[in-house]
């Protein structure tokens, strides 16, 4: 057991390149590496930040939580879609069962943690947090002026991210990295605590950003490129926060883990789900546009569409049903055969070039244990994230080698990573978990019985020299 | 007034109570005022000068009643955790307050919670959804911010 758990958690951080390219230039991770096990971890279906860092500390997965990314429909209109949040999070999470035991936590930055709510302990919200000006962002509620006072203006997230100006994003990442660590340490150093959790996003920021610039394996990477540095150099950066942050702790009676919520991986391009779904017949807009719109924008024609898609790093398809949908147009029962036949039609997409992709298109039921609130009927995969899912209306092709939304260099990839170092620890690379063993595995590292009903199962049992 | 007092009922107090405590949560993400009242930890102070004869048990039932009724007025959703009472108490209670919805708790709490919450929606006593946690300028925000980093 330890006495205290802490978790750096490294948004989109991946294992391939953390641990098998960038290691040795990592010293404090790697000597966290060689006191425990480390690793792959295998993320959520979709593998996106809202709801992977939940499901994660939950150890429920999407279908549980009702949260299938970070916009759901809120009810069968066409138009009913809101944006997740933090009180859509209805299952105790890591800290509520610590807290029940009477422990203490301390959250800096957590995804999904907007709007603030009463936990044993201190926490700042997330980059969902709409302005750090006008919303509440710290529970309780006077450590909003605590942290002003100590530390400045707390900076959730990058401010402008899309911009082509990369120096300009680079300089944004390295404030907000900064200040979020400041405050992290602020606490551990003036909060009782148990449990302590930040969750940087500038991993994420500076892989969508500058992936190109790295990853030979990107259409556009150039060798020799002046950026070609700058996310290596990021994590070494990060890797000095570590150990500035591990300054603070006992590391003979604490537990610390870095992980992620997912990996990443060079974008190739855009399928555009709706040009597609045009061209299949299965969607009728009433007026094509002169340049790329979101579909929200455009007036759908609803007797004439079957089906409708999302964009985002993976495709949300909704299908138009009799009876439940206000114009629905597949008889009821006629679902369940319509969705399969679709399911195998977008599975055998191909690429330009006539290629086959590697894309599933999942169907809820089948992957979650239950399904709450209303899940897309498919969740489409786009070739193993190597293709993101464009929803605008416009381009008169299926494939688009730019995102609508502006540059984007990089995907998500299915595998995050996780590192847990543990006092008279060994090095052990084990591959076989998934993020849903996290949360178990801080309730058994403090002692606290793990509900039931947490899906995921603890690593600590298993791990050499751990008991 | 569309405030009721929820009357769980059952022999497994754990089981009830883990309900009431579901269903306060979705109301509380309505933005709903709850009060959650357990007969077995109220007994001492609503129960006061009362012993256990059946006409002291129907007084105490009555009391919690009254209780949950006030409540109401006042905008609360009371939730109690039955287990004592006595149908023909009940009823009495049912009868002097109009605002009295009982349910018998025997499955699994989350699922006996949804069941209380989708009759408390069909009868149009809650809205269907969570409260909206942003403004519409917040909800443009997030939308632009999401947009931005490709997420929707």
């Amino acid at each position: 057991m330890a006495k205290k758990v802490l978790i750096i958690g490294w948004d989109c951080a991946p294992p391939d390149w953390v641990f098998d390219k960038w290691i040795d230039q990592l010293p404090t991770l790697k000597s966290l590496i060689k006191k425990g096990s480390y690793g792959n971890l295998t993320s959520t279906i979709p593998p996106i930040t809202v709801p992977a860092w939940q499901c994660m500390m939950t150890s429920k997965d999407p279908g549980q939580l009702g949260v299938y990314g970070f916009r759901n429909r809120k009810d069968y209109s066409y138009e009913g879609q809101s944006f997740s949040n933090g009180s859509d999070i209805l299952e105790p999470a890591v800290w509520d069962v610590l807290g029940n035991a009477d422990k203490k936590s301390i959250l800096v930055g957590v995804p999904q943690t907007y709007p603030p709510r009463k936990i044993n302990g201190n926490m700042l919200t997330c980059f969902l947090t709409p302005s750090v000006k006008t919303s509440q962002y710290t529970y309780p509620n006077e450590l909003r002026t605590e942290i002003e006072e100590n530390i400045g203006e707390y900076i959730p997230d990058v401010k402008q991210f899309r911009t082509e100006d990369r120096d300009f994003i680079l300089k944004q990442i390295y404030e907000a990295t900064e200040t979020r660590f400041k405050t992290l340490r602020y606490l551990m150093k003036n909060k009782e605590w148990d449990f302590a959790m930040i969750v940087e996003m500038g991993t994420d920021r500076i892989h969508h950003s500058f992936w190109k610039f790295l990853d030979p394996a990107h259409p556009k990477y150039e060798k020799g490129n002046k950026y070609e540095n700058v996310i290596p150099e990021y994590y070494r950066y990060l890797d000095k926060e570590l150990a500035e942050t591990l300054k603070l702790v006992d590391l003979n009676e604490t537990a610390v883990m870095v992980v992620s919520d997912h990996g990443a991986r060079a974008m190739v391009g855009g399928l555009c789900i709706n040009e597609w779904l045009i061209k299949e017949g299965l969607l009728t807009v009433k007026e094509y546009p002169k340049t790329n719109t979101a579909i929200e924008k455009l007036q759908v024609d609803w007797a004439k569409t079957k089906v409708w898609g999302s964009g985002g790093y993976y495709a949300r398809i909704f299908l138009n049903v009799e009876g439940r949908e206000p114009n629905g147009q597949i008889p009821k029962a006629e679902y369940e055969k319509f969705r399969r036949e679709l399911k195998e039609k977008i599975e055998n997409i191909k690429d330009e070039k006539g290629n086959k992709l590697a894309t599933v298109a999942h169907i809820p039921e089948e992957i979650y244990k239950s399904v709450n609130r209303i899940p897309p009927d498919l969740i489409v995969i786009f070739d193993q994230l190597r293709w993101r899912s464009i929803g605008s209306i416009g381009d008169g092709s299926v494939y688009s080698y730019e995102n609508d939304t502006g540059p984007d260099d990089a995907n998500h990839a299915q595998e995050g990573m996780y590192v847990l170092s543990l006092p008279n620890g060994k090095e052990n690379r084990d591959d076989k978990h998934h993020l849903y063993d996290i949360a178990p595995t801080v309730l058994d590292l403090l002692g606290v019985k793990v509900p039931s009903d947490m899906i995921g199962k603890s690593m600590y049992g298993g791990l050499v020299g751990a008991r | 007034m569309n405030m009721r007092t929820i009357w769980l009922t059952g022999s497994d107090e754990e089981k009830l109570i883990s309900t009431g405590e579901f269903i306060g949560e979705e109301l509380i993400n309505r933005n709903q005022n709850i009060e959650l009242i357990v007969q077995s930890e109220v007994r001492e102070i609503l129960g006061r000068g009362l012993k256990d004869s059946p006409e002291d048990k129907a007084t105490f039932t009555d009391r919690l009643g009254f209780l949950g009724n006030m409540l109401n007025r006042n905008n609360i959703f009371t939730i109690i955790i039955s287990m004592e009472s006595s149908d023909t108490d009940k009823n009495k209670v049912k009868e002097s307050y109009g605002n009295y919805l009982e349910f018998k708790v025997s499955k699994d709490p989350k699922e006996a919670a949804k069941e209380v919450i989708s009759k408390l929606i069909s009868e149009k006593l809650i809205p269907e959804q969570c409260q909206e946690v942003y403004s519409e300028e917040e909800e443009e925000e997030i939308r632009k911010r999401l947009e931005d980093l490709g997420y929707v």
